[in-house]
């Protein structure tokens, strides 16, 4: 009985399997090829280079610089998001009144389009001139702060890092609560009556019992880093500043040129398998961080 | 039972292996008469007598315009009318916007037919002209244009045809738009003020000082947040202190020593003048495109150095009393470069050598780049054409007269992207905006340069 319900299973598999196979495994199988060959993408022409699209990677400053906003971007973008995140669950599930209005309005930017965050973001609110916020500093009589430039050349990765946990918080929030709905209120009275902290209850009982939620979500935030493209890429306006590059971002104008007919496809997918060794590389690093264990309540 | 699960998993994934088997076999049969061509590509040439054609035809042509952009207007006019006298060919076009290459490139590698693009003809060159796969024009240039009262070639532009070239001489790419590079401004709010176009760049600082001093409005605006704007000011000070092809000189001196040359260092410290003078308008380095050039439909600058696209860009954003004026590049004391060398910046039509509408293909951009029709797009996109016999759109009169009489064009950026693309990206717009916003000294770019360049040649 337990032998055919498990041929069932495989069957109702299948279809899922082999488009997972030829939309994922296929693909990334010929990105690997790609990245040891030299191709624009037009011709047939593809000359074998080896390992030397790799090799070029670590002496390409344009890479190590675009690899470094990714990093960047992961790291602090991660603290920002996960921080905030708890806080905010935290405040909500202290029986605040109107939890699901704040809830809804925390989430609404996750909802709004990445092309619309860059316009909003780029001409509404960092405009130097005009933008919101250096307006907001001239009435508050901050001078200092009225004339800074949030988006030149030094200071836009931090601009759209703010943009970017600003509108990714609400969706991992969403995750992290509903893990945490899931704890027992005794837990917590038990602890009250014992005299715990609010504080030493988040560390003794929210976060551990809310752990395996947390690494999906850590999870998810790492690939999302790591592959971010839209909203850096809008950012920019008809392109994206070299200081908001990411892999994504290079492994595009790389391989497809914007405006500057590169068309080095080969060395793209070499940027491509890089990147998706980074993915790897981050799960895995987030699984032994955060070891799971199993609590029964 | 088991068994015959095992086979029904089997056959599925062999099913699965042949629907992908087909695909790849597709890409392939698609792209296989390309490299068929590129081993004999003087057979591809495109026919200089046109076929008796009669029976219906289609030419798919994927377009940089966008659907809503009066140039896809015009377009879609001159393909109307196409239809009236050639009722057989059909014309399908898809407008893909700006990235249209990309979009081509996918395309044909899952095996879509795509037979004609336009798009900029330097990317054309560094794309299907580089790769051996567009479709040589040159004979069916010699052959008599749309109307019979000329060649084709002579219907062009001295050196339009010329600019995109294969390094053999070969023409692929038929530029139709003509693009130029100066300065814009209100022409109402200078004669209101008093303020007259300058012919050398001492004039031009005089001016930006008096702007400065005498009104409210600011000297220059600048999208300073986009590299290959602000690189404008960089290759036409070195057009003017050097003359045309210095930097693409520099680019290929595989020492780097070309980079020590003071004139490169003089070039970034007269940008740079223009910032500690406070003649860009308060703020610049941190707009987000297209921030800058609206200060310029506000009247809150005095004038933009930009592309000759944008009086069309700009002119929903104007008011009505706005009265576009254009000037070129100021002459440079002591510089090679005369206010007559002119960029020419093309977009054009190439079409690919594997297509089996050749014939079409010349028959249909004859007719498109009759005076005629080319009229049509300059009245309707406010566009300079690369057609002789066309007028210059009223928007662009100062820089239009500039071009049609100047004695030397340049490609923009000196032509640097049309070769080498990745030195254009990764080194030299890097640092040369670098330079221009003042995160690096003078000495410091010309020394990055120098290093950058040896760096790359070593690593090609």
């Amino acid at each position: 009985m337990k032998k055919r319900k498990r041929y069932i299973a495989w069957i109702f598999l299948a279809p899922s399997l082999i488009m997972y196979l030829y939309f994922f495994v296929y693909p990334t199988i010929e990105a690997v090829r790609l990245s040891f060959y030299k191709w624009s993408g037009f011709s047939k022409n593809m000359e074998f280079v080896g390992l030397k699209n790799f090799s070029k990677l670590i002496s390409d400053d344009s890479f190590l610089a675009a690899l470094k906003n990714t990093l960047l971007l992961l790291v602090i973008g991660g603290i920002g998001i996960f921080l905030l995140a708890f806080i905010f669950s935290l405040l909500l599930g202290s029986g605040i009144k109107g939890k699901k209005v704040y809830r809804a309005i925390i989430f609404f930017p996750f909802i709004i389009a990445p092309v619309v965050h860059s316009i909003y973001w780029g001409l509404l609110v960092y405009n130097p001139r005009t933008g919101m916020l250096n307006q907001l500093f001239k009435l508050l009589n901050i001078e200092i702060l009225a004339k800074f430039t949030f988006t030149d050349i030094r200071h836009i990765f931090g601009s759209v890092l703010f943009v970017v946990i600003w509108s990714s918080v609400g969706f991992y929030l969403i995750l992290l609560m509903a893990g945490i709905e899931r704890i027992p209120p005794y837990l917590y009275e038990a602890a009250r009556i014992e005299g715990a902290t609010e504080l030493k209850m988040f560390f003794k009982i929210t976060l551990p019992l809310v752990k395996e939620v947390l690494v999906i979500a850590m999870i998810f935030w790492g690939i999302n880093a790591i592959k971010m493209f839209d909203l850096l890429y809008a950012f920019g306006g008809i392109l994206p500043p070299r200081s908001l590059w990411t892999n994504a971002i290079y492994l595009y104008i790389v391989g497809f040129g914007k405006r500057d007919p590169i068309f080095q496809l080969g060395y793209a997918s070499a940027i491509g398998v890089a990147t998706l060794l980074l993915v790897v590389i981050v799960a895995f690093i987030i699984r032994k961080l955060i070891r799971r264990e199993i609590y029964e309540y | 039972m088991k068994k015959l699960f095992i086979w029904l998993l089997i056959a599925t994934f062999a099913v699965s292996m042949v629907f992908m088997g087909i695909g790849c076999k597709k890409t392939e049969e698609a792209a296989a008469p390309a490299e068929e061509v590129e081993e004999e590509p003087a057979e591809e040439a495109a026919p200089a007598e046109e076929e008796v054609v009669g029976e219906p035809k289609t030419i798919v042509w994927w377009s940089l315009w966008n659907e809503q952009e009066p140039n896809a207007v015009v377009i879609k006019k001159w393909i109307e009318e196409y239809k009236k006298v050639k009722p057989e060919i059909t014309i399908d076009i898809a407008f893909v916007g700006r990235e249209v290459m990309t979009k081509v490139m996918a395309a044909r590698s899952g095996g879509e037919v795509v037979d004609l693009v336009d798009t900029e003809s330097y990317v054309l060159q560094g794309s299907l002209i580089k790769e051996g796969i567009s479709l040589v024009m040159d004979e069916a240039l010699d052959t008599p244009n749309y109307k019979g009262d000329g060649s084709w070639r002579d219907s062009f532009l001295s050196g339009t045809l010329e600019q995109h070239a294969a390094n053999d001489g070969k023409v692929s790419v038929i530029s139709y738009n003509l693009i130029t590079n100066g300065f814009i401004y209100d022409k109402k709010l200078w004669n209101d003020n008093g303020w007259a176009a300058p012919k050398t760049w001492d004039e031009f600082l005089a001016l930006c000082e008096t702007i400065k001093t005498t009104s409210d409005i600011e000297p220059i605006t600048q999208d300073a947040g986009v590299d290959f704007y602000n690189d404008m000011w960089n290759y036409q000070i070195m057009e003017k202190l050097k003359g045309p092809g210095a930097l693409l000189a520099a680019v290929e001196d595989k020492t780097g020593k070309s980079w020590e040359d003071p004139a490169f260092k003089e070039g970034i410290e007269l940008e740079r003048e223009l910032f500690d003078k406070g003649y860009f308008v308060e703020g610049c380095a941190g707009f987000t495109w297209p921030a800058g050039q609206l200060l310029l439909a506000s009247g809150e600058a005095a004038m933009e150095l930009c592309g000759s696209w944008l009086p069309c860009e700009l002119k929903d954003q104007v008011s009505e009393d706005f009265e576009w004026g254009t000037f070129p590049f100021p002459e440079i004391a002591g510089g090679v470069g005369k206010i007559t060398d002119m960029e020419s910046y093309l977009i054009g039509w190439a079409a690919f050598n594997d297509t089996k509408v050749g014939p079409e293909i010349v028959d249909f951009l004859k007719f498109c780049t009759t005076a005629d029709n080319q009229q049509i797009w300059v009245d309707e996109t406010w566009n300079m054409s690369a057609i002789l016999g066309t007028g210059i759109p009223p928007a662009l009169e100062g820089l239009g007269k500039a071009l049609l009489d100047s004695k030397a064009l340049f490609s923009p950026h000196d032509g640097i992207p049309d070769v080498y693309p990745d030195y254009q990206k990764n080194i030299y717009l890097k640092n040369h905006n670098l330079a221009f916003l003042g995160e690096i000294t003078p000495d410091e770019y010309v020394k990055l340069m120098k290093e950058e360049t040896i760096a790359y040649w070593e690593s090609q």
